[in-house]
């Protein structure tokens, strides 16, 4: 394969413009998300280190194995909610390496609010299960949690994606064929007691450990019986007398040393086998995608560069490079995989979302997992187009992404605007993994294109009731129609209620989308029969 | 959890993992690559004891369960071991009686060699563990003394 | 006296195993006896005929000597040869062979019995003019004994009077000791020989161990095949020999062989045997004892005199001649002998025991090897330490050190711990290369026959050797599948 040429000056002016304004983004990041993984309430770290217990992260410590990565998922969950109390939703979510075996650790953070579970913390499960089907991925849970934050229990019970659909996954994980191993490192109340149980090992650590339908207040409430949270459902009634969990541990260290043995006893994966090579480190340095990434949501800037510092030795096989010239088309390598890539360079036109389909069928055919990097403010709309059919030719390219077999992978790189957002495999349809970059914006259009219109729509519908308003007061209509639609296009905003699996630094998308790919061959493959359409 | 190996009284804890590898030649020795150079030695294991002979010099490794370090602690220091397998000759003290440091308690023989083993400190004798004529191997207890807070 | 055609070997190990090799070199028929520890000891394979013994215990087993005169019969063995240790002085073994028709290979019973009883040989030797130590007999009035030990002076050596081989033996540095010390070697001496008669004897400064080889007739012509030096010992039991030894000045050396040869004349010695000195730094001897068979380090003499001592053994039992005369007899290079014990020499020489999981021997210019046990072969706490020997000769002393610390250096042996690397470095040492050192030798370069510590370097070796050698009581997971291994410690 051949290394992009890149033509970036990466002296110029606006490399740099970019760089520095990308420099305080990334900043605002990593703070953010340093504030939300560390900073606490002295009282509650107090009161962990009272209760014996390790702060989630030194969990993940002793769990998963020294050298390896870890890909944290949503890590940034909740933290436009719930008055920001609630950081990562209490609970750390990720893919990483547990005795050599790739697998899904769901962490409860006990150092928020006990690790209780609020709508989004119920969210972020279900997600994170549902990844786990979908790529039948072996789970950890590292549970350790009050239970439902039960002011919100409308949000958090009844639904179909609400609590039980927690449990239901873990039943059909179950039914799949798919190993899980919880460790009780906390008191499982209620719908808590059913994660151990629903899990094919259970491991409880004696004195913080604790199993219950209904803790001791409840019991108490119900029943009248007076009974501590130990005799009620401690490590010794699991693992002695009801064989409700399996392993007792002296300790939390002792506890997930056990995991760590079980999972090491899990079936093997038996990935499917994709086209892969050894891989190559990007050609361009990775760190240029600060000077390449525009300062203003507006300015275009030519998708290969980001591809080029993405990709095994910036190599990329182009297809139809003179075609559908406003989405990128073509075969990369990342970590040694081969995927095909679709990028946007503008619009989509009616070439481009044909071009889309038909490159889309062919990676089908192929197996070829496919990449989406998303900067897209929408179809091509007017005149013209409509009678060539764009709607036609967007629902070709809807068609048949959604009906691909291979895996997806969706990357917001900047704008994620309207049906683009559907036709490049947005969160709707199902993309194994969806990351974007702290820039990106999503919504059904622009802020500013949508508080144009909206003031628009008012000032004319007061116009027919005969007012006529002054450019202060259209402001004061446009102004905060505009703001709230920036906050709630930003990309913290989208992480905050879970419509991604997480913000990342650009740099880190290669390896975020190598260890994506890899967790997404532990489930099979279709072969699809059938010719490519050429359309 | 980290492996734990013992050499000349010593012990080290190094991490499970790492890239050297080891390759065995049909005569007998090995290739040991690490760190980039190659080092040839002969390794046998058995059980948990490990013998390396390198660069001319032999090396006994035992491996220590990792589980067994934390809690073995108290007893080791007031029982007497046996150095090496053997019989019990005589034994001059019994449980209960107080004794002297350098008192003998009892004559152990191995190999035609006979080893008085004497107390340690003073102290008062817990128990012994054998009697005239038994035999035993490297490590077995042979008499303790009672522990010093008890 | 008569032909013999078919040699029972009452033994075991490396002198059985070296005791066949000469019987096939002529053409003599052999029968190993051994004990089921010992099934699958090179000896027992070696042999035209193999027999088990059983005893209750091991050891014992080697000295049923109704067991092994019954299997001679059986076998129709016309010989025994019983090697060193075990029955080979035992003179009652050695009346019942000769009354079976077995000849015995090794001298008359009445001279194993003197020689044996350390009391009357020092006598006899007193009593026909050669030279023997101050010592006093432990009869049984204990404090008259005590009594005449401050007469010897301490430090003294309390030595066992039926038997040698440093069993039994104990120095005694004050007289607060003298009783403890009584009690352990006569109770050693009594488990070893079956006698805990014991003498107490001078402990002479600076000793060295002069030993000289002799040959018999029976009759009262008696060679001798030069002399050993078996000074570097521990716990009195020698580790390493040479022929001839070193800095001795040559009258003084004549005059020992003179003794020795004296000493077998005077006690009509037939066959092999070897009369030991202790030599002082002032040139003054005394006669130690004499060892009626073949002794361990025979192998030296052997190198420098080109003889098989084995095969004068059994000319002089089928002919009652020596085939060779005094004049005869030529010495030429230089042999020294290291005996491979299975020991922790780092640690007090504590004998070690356990499998023997590699052990090979080395190959080179002027080596021998004369091993006991294989490959594969458990060490136990049954028997006598000694592995092997291993004997380099060369043209002159520093040709046989530098074969000899070579041959050590390849010579392997894992899974019970040896004295294979304490050898090396004796032999290394300058005192040791120097010539002229005594039997304080080890005692006193103690410290310096230490191990070097261990280097980082190596020991950063040995761990990974170690973690590659086996997994362990916690078996190491797996490593991270790929891409996970390449893209390493890495959070988002």
């Amino acid at each position: 394969m051949e290394r992009i040429r890149s033509h970036i000056d990466t002296k110029g002016k606006t490399f740099k413009d970019y760089a520095a304004h990308n420099a305080q983004v990334l900043s605002e990041f990593h703070e953010k998300q340093r504030a939300s993984r560390f900073e606490r309430p002295q009282r509650d770290l107090d009161r962990l280190a009272k209760q014996n217990k390790l702060f989630v992260r030194d969990r993940l410590d002793l769990l998963l194995d020294p050298g390896t990565p870890f890909l944290e998922l949503s890590s940034l969950a909740a933290n436009q909610a719930y008055g920001g109390e609630v950081p990562g939703a209490a609970m750390v979510n990720g893919i990483g390496i547990v005795s050599g075996r790739e697998v899904l650790v769901m962490a409860s953070d006990s150092s928020v609010k006990g690790g209780a579970l609020y709508p989004l913390s119920v969210a972020k499960s279900v997600r994170a299960l549902d990844i786990a089907i979908e790529n039948r991925l072996p789970v950890v849970h590292l549970t350790d949690s009050a239970g439902a934050f039960l002011p919100m229990q409308s949000e958090i019970f009844p639904d179909k994606y609400d609590g039980g659909r927690v449990f239901r996954n873990q039943a059909m994980l179950s039914k799949m064929g798919v190993p899980q191993v919880a460790v009780v490192l906390g008191h499982g109340t209620a719908g808590g007691a059913y994660i151990p149980a629903l899990s094919d090992y259970a491991v409880i650590v004696r004195g913080t450990g604790g199993i219950f339908l209904g803790g001791p207040p409840l019991v108490k409430a119900a029943t009248g019986e007076d009974v501590t949270a130990d005799e009620l459902g401690g490590c010794d009634v699991h693992t002695q007398i009801s064989g409700t969990a399996d392993y007792p541990a002296e300790s939390e260290a002792d506890g997930i040393r056990q995991a760590r043995e079980i999972v090491a006893l899990f079936p093997k994966a038996e990935k499917s086998v994709i086209d892969w090579e050894e891989p190559e480190d990007p050609f361009y340095d990775p760190k240029e995608l600060y000077g390449i990434i525009p300062d203003d949501i507006k300015k275009q800037f030519d998708m290969r560069e980001v591809i080029a510092r993405m990709v095994d030795g910036s190599r990329f096989h182009e297809y139809q490079p003179a075609y559908g010239t406003t989405l990128v088309c073509g075969y990369a390598r990342i970590w040694g995989y081969k995927v095909g890539i679709l990028g946007n360079n503008g619009v989509l036109f009616n070439d481009s979302a044909k071009k889309a389909a038909h490159f889309m069928q062919l990676c089908d055919r192929d197996r070829v997992p496919l990449v989406f990097l998303q900067n897209i403010t929408g179809f091509m709309i007017g005149k013209d187009y409509e009678r060539d059919g764009i709607t036609k030719d967007g629902a070709k390219m809807i068609m048949v992404q959604a009906g691909v077999d291979v895996p997806k992978f969706t990357v917001l790189v900047n704008g994620s605007f309207g049906a683009g957002n559907y036709g490049m495999a947005g969160r709707a349809w199902d993309p194994r993994f969806l990351f974007t970059w702290p820039n990106s914006q999503i919504s059904v259009m622009g802020a500013e294109q949508a508080a144009k219109t909206l003031t628009m729509l008012k000032v004319a519908q007061l116009a027919k009731q005969g007012k006529q308003l002054s450019p202060e007061e259209i402001a004061a209509i446009q102004t905060p129609i505009y703001e709230e639609y920036s906050r709630q296009s930003s990309a913290y905003y989208a992480t905050s209620e879970l419509w991604d699996d997480g913000i990342i630094d650009p740099v880190d998308t290669r390896n975020a989308l190598g260890i994506s790919i890899s967790a997404s061959l532990n489930a099979p493959i279709e072969r699809r029969p059938g010719g490519v359409m050429r359309f | 959890m980290n492996r734990i190996f013992e050499i000349g009284g010593e012990r080290h804890e190094i991490s499970p993992y790492g890239n050297s590898e080891l390759l065995p030649m049909d005569d007998g020795p090995s290739w040991l690559l690490h760190g980039g150079s190659s080092h040839r030695i002969w390794m046998a294991r058995d059980g948990d004891r490990i013998f390396v002979r390198l660069n001319g010099r032999t090396f006994e490794i035992e491996e220590i369960d990792p589980r067994s370090t934390a809690k073995d602690g108290a007893a080791a220091d007031d029982t007497a071991k046996a150095p090496m397998p053997g019989t019990v000759i005589s034994v001059e003290v019994k449980a209960g009686q107080t004794v002297r440091d350098g008192e003998v308690l009892m004559t152990i023989e191995s190999m035609k060699l006979q080893t008085q083993i004497t107390a340690w400190r003073d102290g008062e004798v817990e128990a012994v563990h054998l009697a005239p004529g038994d035999e035993f191997d490297r490590g077995a207890p042979l008499v303790g003394l009672k522990g010093e807070d008890a | 006296m008569g032909k013999i055609t078919k040699v029972l070997i009452a033994n075991r190990g490396e002198i059985a195993l070296r005791i066949i090799r000469t019987l096939d070199g002529l053409n003599i028929a052999s029968v190993a006896v051994y004990h089921a520890l010992d099934a699958d000891a090179p000896h027992v394979a070696a042999a035209g005929e193999a027999v088990e013994i059983i005893g209750d215990t091991p050891v014992g087993a080697y000295l049923d000597s109704t067991q092994i005169l019954q299997i001679a019969w059986e076998t129709g063995a016309d010989a025994i040869h019983p090697g060193y240790g075990f029955l080979s002085e035992n003179a009652e073994f050695a009346e019942a062979a000769e009354a079976a028709g077995v000849t015995f290979i090794g001298p008359k019973a009445e001279t194993i019995r003197l020689m044996g009883d350390k009391i009357a040989s020092r006598e006899f030797v007193e009593q026909n003019g050669f030279p023997i130590a101050p010592s006093v007999t432990l009869g049984d009035d204990k404090e008259a004994f005590k009594q005449a030990t401050k007469k010897i002076g301490f430090p003294l050596l309390l030595k066992a009077s039926a038997g040698g081989g440093g069993k039994g033996m104990q120095i005694v540095e004050t007289t607060k000791d003298l009783d403890g010390k009584i009690a352990l070697a006569a109770s050693e001496a009594e488990r070893a020989f079956g006698d805990g008669t014991l003498y107490a004897e001078k402990l002479i400064e600076c000793p060295r161990h002069i030993e000289v080889q002799v040959l018999g007739d029976g009759k009262g012509g008696v060679i001798h095949l030069g002399e050993r030096e078996c000074s570097i010992q521990r716990r009195f039991q020698k580790v390493i020999e040479e022929a001839p030894a070193p800095g001795l000045e040559d009258g003084l050396r004549k005059r020992i062989h003179e003794t020795a040869v004296g000493i077998a004349k005077a006690a009509k010695y037939r066959n092999a045997g070897t009369v030991e000195f202790i030599l002082g730094a002032d040139g003054a001897f005394y006669f130690l004892e004499m060892n009626t068979r073949l002794q361990v380090e025979h192998p030296v003499t052997e190198e420098i005199t080109g003889l098989d001592l084995v095969a004068e053994q059994i000319v002089l039992a089928e002919t009652g001649k020596l085939a060779h005369k005094q004049k005869d007899i030529a010495f030429g290079g230089h042999a020294i002998e290291a005996r491979l014990y299975a020991e922790d020499a780092d640690n007090g020489f504590l004998p070690a025991t356990g499998p023997l999981l590699v052990f090979k021997d080395p190959e080179g210019d002027g080596l021998r090897f004369d091993g006991g046990v294989a490959e594969g072969m458990e060490v136990s706490s049954a028997f006598d330490p000694m592995l092997a020997k291993l004997t380099a000769f060369g043209a002159d002393r520093d040709q046989a050190i530098e074969r000899l610390l070579k041959a050590l250096e390849q010579t392997v042996c894992l899974g019970v711990a040896t004295n294979i690397d304490f050898l090396a470095r004796a032999v290394a040492h300058p005192a040791f290369r120097a010539g002229g050192y005594d039997t304080g030798f080890i005692a006193a370069h103690a410290d310096e026959l230490q191990p070097e510590p261990i280097g980082e370097d190596a020991l950063e070796i040995l761990l990974t050797a170690a973690r590659l050698s086996g997994k362990g009581p916690i078996a190491p997971p797996p490593a991270a599948p790929e891409p996970y291994a390449s893209i390493g410690e890495w959070r988002n």
